[in-house]
């Protein structure tokens, strides 16, 4: 078969699988790579497309993480250097940029499931887009609203509470 | 790694569970550390989940930037933020991770205001020390003084945030910094003493770094074997030593105010510099009025065989020499060492007019005439009319064990042996003493091997006591400073050993 278009299926957590090039996802997730490294010696002969069970990962988060992930490596495949896995910074006057930045532009609880899809399947450029991406929330926000934002208890003491900000009081 | 029960289905209720606190610590700390600084150090007080987090995060963090822009407006804060700031990297050396890249800007203290003890410049110095020493490659540091109310530039003169000096060793640890930036706008202003050594810098990270150093007087660069262009231009340097640079192809210096110069290296090439067929120097010193010491030294790092020097057609190795020397030629102390200075130069009769010390280092003298010729050269086609301390050391191969001189016996013995080793040499080189040239001369050191001192004095000069003359505010430490010799000395030995002290330090001391 043509062998220039292998693809793999991978199965969420909750049993939907995806199919992506193997090419492209080998790419991008350094996870994914290992496990079709392994899967490799088995498959030369079966012929049969490899179905990757992805434990941590939820379907919905999956599909954004290969929307992503086919985004990019179409980018860098039109760039001509289809094995450089092109990431481009928000900011950056590129097609990408902005891609990124709609990316991120989603809910709290929808950015941390990317922060651990990109965590666990070792994909570097979605993490670090989805860490600043996280960090951005904190930023322009005063400690209450960063509590009434994620829901973070404050479990201080009022005592506690005045010696933390005492101790650092130049930041605040 | 477990998967979160409740992970995903509840989209858009995130008021009722804090995922953010949830997420385990190493998730959270590459969060935290694409806060700035100041940020980071807030959520602290989120709740007693976060309070250790973002230290824990820096400290593992192969990058330190203490750059926020809006960190620390006041003098106070700045000290408060500094103090964090140590924290942070004393817990990041003891958690011994790698650290790539180190920035800090702060606004440091007026000086006199209270702290002029100069303890934040020491810290930020010490930062500066450790963070090159654990192998940063990329070195910012930008203090900015807070404008004092009585602004006085001249009178920043007391050692407080004015003198921030880099320690000499600072960069005597091999690594490969690439880019180390002090300063910005108003910069490490104060800066004055900048040493590198064994740094791996580019011409242009280089250039950047001195640039930013707006007040440098003394810049000291060793061994950095990366840099291959030196171009300096600074309005305060005075001091300028460049040492074992064996790339450096390339120096272009503007220092109006250069008093003293060092170069310790290696030949420049001129094909390098060919430019529509006219041979553009690669030196060019600019004008330095106020130079007044003058060392140049070169240590030959094996490229006369190199095929450039054909390319060249002629001997661009003593060209070069003369093209350096000839800028630098108006310094009242110099000290040339090595043959090279002087094969096959052309002495252009306006050399050295001022030079009142001369030090001659030479080391080959038993193998070539060459270096003699070269050498009477220099004192044929200049009149050193203001000359009046001429030392001279010369190795030779057959005088390796010579015993130290004690006694004027001895001395003549040494001497008769010398005259033999040298034969018409010495007797050539002590002739020149006679022809009234240097009508200031009162003696001359010749020393051979460094064990053997030589006194010989023009016939006609009486003995007496030698005054030195002190140079007003010398910063050259090469001259003799005490130079005592008796008149009608009691033993002869005494009078070798007492001038010996005036000779400079190149000469050893021999007693």
């Amino acid at each position: 078969m043509a062998s220039e278009k292998k693809v793999v299926f991978l199965r969420s957590s909750d049993g939907e699988a995806f199919e992506v090039s193997e090419e492209v996802i080998s790419a991008a997730s350094v996870t994914i790579k290992g496990m079709i490294d392994e899967e490799s010696p088995s498959r030369a002969d079966t012929a049969a497309t490899t179905t990757l069970a992805i434990p941590n990962v939820t379907a919905a988060t999956l599909s954004r993480v290969l929307h992503y992930v086919n985004k990019h490596f179409d980018a860098a495949a039109v760039v001509g250097r289809p094995d450089d896995y092109i990431f481009c910074a928000p900011g950056d006057e590129h097609p990408l940029a902005r891609f990124d930045d709609d990316f991120v532009d989603v809910d709290n609880d929808t950015l941390i499931d990317l922060v651990h899809a990109a965590e666990y399947l070792h994909i570097k450029k979605l993490f670090d887009l989805t860490c600043k991406a996280v960090a951005d929330k904190l930023k322009g926000r005063t400690i209450d609203q960063i509590r009434e934002t994620f829901g973070i208890v404050n479990d201080y003491t009022v005592e506690e509470e005045v010696e933390v900000y005492r101790e650092n009081s130049w930041a605040f | 790694m477990e998967m979160p029960t409740h992970y995903p289905s509840k989209r858009g209720s995130m008021e009722e569970e804090d995922r953010l606190s949830s997420l385990p610590d190493d998730l959270l700390h590459s969060i935290l550390r694409e806060l700035p600084f100041k940020h980071a150090v807030r959520t602290s007080a989120l709740s007693r989940r976060w309070a250790p987090q973002w230290l824990r995060a820096l400290a593992s963090s192969r990058v330190l930037d203490f750059t926020d822009p809006d960190l620390a407006r006041g003098q106070l804060p700045a000290r408060a933020a500094a103090a964090t700031m140590r924290r942070c990297l004393e817990l990041h050396a003891e958690h011994g991770g790698p650290l790539d890249v180190f920035r800090v800007a702060l606004r440091s203290p007026p000086a006199g205001a209270g702290s002029s003890d100069g303890a934040f410049e020491r810290d930020v110095v010490g930062w500066i020390a450790s963070a090159v020493a654990r192998g940063a490659t990329e070195v910012e540091a930008d203090l900015t003084p807070t404008p004092t109310p009585t602004e006085g530039d001249e009178d920043a003169d007391d050692g407080s945030s004015a003198s921030v000096e880099l320690p000499g060793d600072l960069f005597v640890a091999r690594n490969s910094l690439a880019r180390l930036a002090l300063g910005g706008p108003g910069g490490l202003a104060g800066l004055r003493s900048l040493s590198l050594s064994h740094a791996d810098f580019t011409g242009e990270a280089f250039r950047d770094v001195v640039s930013s150093c707006r007040a440098l007087e003394h810049l000291s660069v060793s061994s950095c074997d990366a840099l291959k262009s030196i171009r300096i231009a600074s309005e305060t340097l005075r001091v300028l030593e460049m040492v074992r640079c064996r790339a450096v192809r390339e120096l272009r210096v503007s220092a109006p105010a250069l008093e003293s110069l060092a170069f310790h290296g290696d030949i420049f090439l001129y094909d390098d510099y060919v430019d529509d067929g006219v041979l553009s120097s690669p030196v060019d010193m600019g004008s330095t009025p106020a130079l007044r010491d003058v060392y140049l030294s070169q240590i030959g790092f094996g490229h006369n065989d190199d095929e450039r020097y054909q390319v060249c057609g002629c001997d661009a190795h003593a060209y070069d020499y003369a093209d350096l020397l000839s800028c630098v030629a108006h310094a009242s102390v110099c000290t040339l060492s090595s043959d090279g200075w002087f094969q096959g130069n052309e002495w252009d009769g306006a050399y050295m007019t001022n030079i009142q010390e001369l030090q001659l280092l030479m080391t080959s003298v038993c193998g070539s005439s060459d270096d003699l010729e070269g050498f009477a050269g220099l004192f044929e086609q200049n009149r050193l009319r203001l000359l009046d301390r001429l030392f001279v050391r010369v190795k030779t191969r057959s005088c390796e064990q010579r015993p130290v001189v004690t006694n004027v016996q001895e001395l003549q013995l040494l001497m008769a042996s010398v005259v033999v080793d040298f034969g018409e040499k010495l007797r050539f080189i002590s002739n020149l003493f006679y022809l009234s040239r240097f009508p200031l001369l009162e003696r001359l050191f010749v020393r051979v091997n460094l064990c053997l001192l030589l006194i010989i004095g023009p016939p006609n000069i009486p003995r007496r006591h030698y005054r030195c003359k002190r140079r007003g505010g010398s910063t050259g430490h090469r001259g003799p400073r005490r130079v005592q010799i008796s008149g009608a000395a009691e033993s002869p030995g005494d009078e070798v050993r007492a001038a010996a002290d005036g000779l400079p330090p190149e000469f050893g001391q021999c007693c």
